[in-house]
């Protein structure tokens, strides 16, 4: 592919357009996702010679891309109805307020630990779309409710999944045990600075300063188990690297929560911008659920030993990894892009071992036995609101949740089959200098993950070529490689599906562009931290 | 039918994202079998389908 400055500032347009549409214009993310897929079809057609039936192709296999996070989007929706109108998120609120009265010590662990336990052996969005309402429940804004767990899970992303962006970065480039290990043990230690930045972060947005200075023990504790734990892990199982830890920290919170300091509620934190007015973690608000924590607590239960069970049980989880389904595609020619091969089975959805099939299994178990036992009527009548039914209610907000997931993913289908998103990679890397590429290294895995809201899919689209240009800058591969993974999970926080996944199930669709603007200062940090950062290594290991 | 589905978002995001799941295997099957109708049938669909949002925030607005 020859690069020149025209195809290389075209190819930048799709991104900017999203952004300057949704943090800027603030158009839905609907409207913003729609509108772009026009913008990169006519770069793709025009500037980079892509033919229509790849454009086609190309907007098809996007389409179908989207399919296994909207797999986890409707089962977490389901979720989310079953438990609001059956006064289950209440009944969470009651109980858990009982634990510990300090509302920095909830939105630690609501906010921060459960996520990313979540995400330690689920994926695809699901610890945004399960604990967003949560912590609506607890009084936080809608808009920081989605913003918190996006940030504080971040670190867990690439090892998360039970290691899939580990697996799939060794899938696309051949690498030596040596450089494997290193590349993982790099990663790690550049996560370090997403877990604790995370932690302070979600508690700074929570009570500003005052917050900080009341709870830096507890971040330290938490991140550093999370952060440390995961890089000491790479040498155990790299699979296990962010699962483990992340259980260690959720196990860590009980006798955290027993010290005085975490039990009872944080004094002179005055301004508190996350919380709605006048919350006090709604101790003794409103009316009384129909059920107890136990059972509120119940769904996610089933939901942690399903995951787990479906995936460390090895032939259950082989039994179910059986079945799969795809669409077939032609190879096609793409202009300047890499070209399609001809498939069969274009990414096959795997509907039984996919965690979307855990989330909708939890998720009718809850719906059964909470009608069985006649919560939906009984919280009806306690709040004197007539009793909605689940599926309209469902379908509404699952189907405009569903249509900016599949945009974006048409567009990052496009921007892929037609160059642009490499053309964007060899840009970046032509203007830099060595050292000044690794430093940019983490961002060319921040715009992947931005474009296809993925980490596991920045890593397939950017691996490959991060190791190409280190070694044609005399880079030690393996950190470039660890910047890369890095970057590749920092860029789920502006990730658009994310946000709209979390916007979906907490109340804010449509206030898309807000929450971004609460991850990008992050984002920004994280990418700069983690860029001194892989210099460094770089230094040190090359 | 159409205005009262083009005037209510949710209804209207329904319909675009029925459209996006009938245009795929159109144009799968379409583009393996060498069929042009079918994958240019579904490659509209996909257009109309995108078209909605936008279109909706102009033509809302206005009438707002």
């Amino acid at each position: 592919m020859e690069l020149t400055l025209l195809h290389w500032l075209l190819a930048g347009v799709p991104t900017l357009a999203l952004i300057v549409l949704m943090v800027v214009r603030n158009w839905s993310a609907q409207e913003a996702g729609a509108i772009t897929i026009f913008i990169t079809a006519a770069i793709a057609y025009f500037a980079f010679g892509t033919p229509v039936d790849a454009l086609l192709v190309a907007s098809a296999k996007g389409t179908w891309d989207a399919l296994p996070i909207l797999y986890v989007i409707w089962p977490a929706l389901l979720l989310y109805h079953v438990m609001s109108k059956s006064g289950g998120y209440d009944a969470l609120r009651h109980g858990i307020s009982g634990m510990s009265q300090n509302e920095i010590f909830i939105i630690v662990a609501l906010g921060w630990v459960l996520p990313s336990f979540l995400q330690g052996i689920d994926g695809f969005g699901t610890p945004i779309a399960v604990v967003a309402p949560l912590l609506v429940a607890f009084g936080v804004r809608p808009i920081y409710a989605v913003a918190i767990p996006i940030i504080a899970h971040i670190w867990a992303k690439f090892f998360g999944t039970l290691g899939v962006g580990w697996l799939a970065t060794l899938q696309v480039v051949e690498l030596d045990a040596a450089t494997a290990t290193s590349m993982g043990v790099q990663a790690g230690l550049l996560m370090i600075l997403q877990a604790l930045l995370g932690g302070f972060t979600i508690v700074w947005m929570y009570g500003r300063w005052p917050a900080i200075r009341a709870s830096w023990p507890l971040v330290l504790i938490i991140g550093l188990i999370q952060g440390i734990g995961q890089t000491l892990m790479v040498w155990v199982d790299p699979i296990l690297a962010a699962f483990l830890p992340a259980t260690v920290a959720l196990i860590a919170l009980f006798p955290l929560s027993r010290i005085p300091r975490y039990r009872l509620p944080a004094q002179g934190i005055e301004e508190r911008p996350a919380m709605v007015d006048g919350t006090n973690l709604g101790v003794g608000e409103g009316p009384v659920p129909p059920m107890g924590t136990g059972m509120a607590l119940a769904p996610y239960g089933l939901l942690t030993v399903l995951a787990l069970g479906t995936s460390l049980i090895g032939p259950l989880a082989q039994w179910l990894d059986g079945p799969k389904f795809g669409l077939a595609f032609p190879q096609l020619g793409t202009g300047m892009g890499p070209g399609m091969e001809a498939t069969s089975q274009y990414a096959p959805l795997h509907p039984f071992s996919h965690p979307g099939a855990v989330i909708a299994v939890t998720a009718l178990v809850a719906w059964i036995v909470y009608a069985g036992r006649g919560y939906f009527d009984e919280w009806s009548r306690r709040t004197g609101k007539v009793r909605e039914p689940i599926v309209p209610a469902w379908i509404r907000s699952s189907a405009p949740a569903s249509v900016p997931i599949i945009a974006f993913l048409i567009v990052a289908s496009t921007m892929k089959f037609s160059g642009q998103t490499q053309m964007l990679a060899l840009g970046i890397a032509a203007v830099a200098s060595p050292y000044v590429f690794a430093f940019f290294a983490n961002g060319l895995g921040i715009i992947s993950a931005f474009i296809t809201s993925s980490s596991t899919s920045a890593q397939v689209l950017m691996s490959e070529l991060q190791l190409d240009l280190a070694k044609a800058n005399g880079l030690p591969p393996a950190t470039i490689l660890g910047a890369q993974a890095a970057g590749g999970a920092i860029g789920n926080a502006i990730a658009p599906a994310n946000v709209v996944m979390g916007a979906s199930t907490a109340g804010a669709s449509g206030q898309e562009g807000a929450i971004l603007r609460k991850t990008i200062p992050w984002t920004v940090a994280a990418f700069v931290l983690t860029g001194i950062a892989t210099v460094v290594l770089a230094l040190i290991t090359g | 039918m159409l205005k009262k589905i083009f005037s209510d978002n949710a209804a209207a995001l329904i319909l675009v994202f029925v459209l996006f799941m009938v245009a795929i295997p159109l144009v799968s099957v379409g583009s393996t079998q060498s069929q042009p109708a079918l994958s240019g049938l579904g490659g509209l669909i996909l257009i109309v389908a995108a078209a909605i949002p936008p279109a909706r925030r102009f033509m809302v607005k206005k009438e707002n």
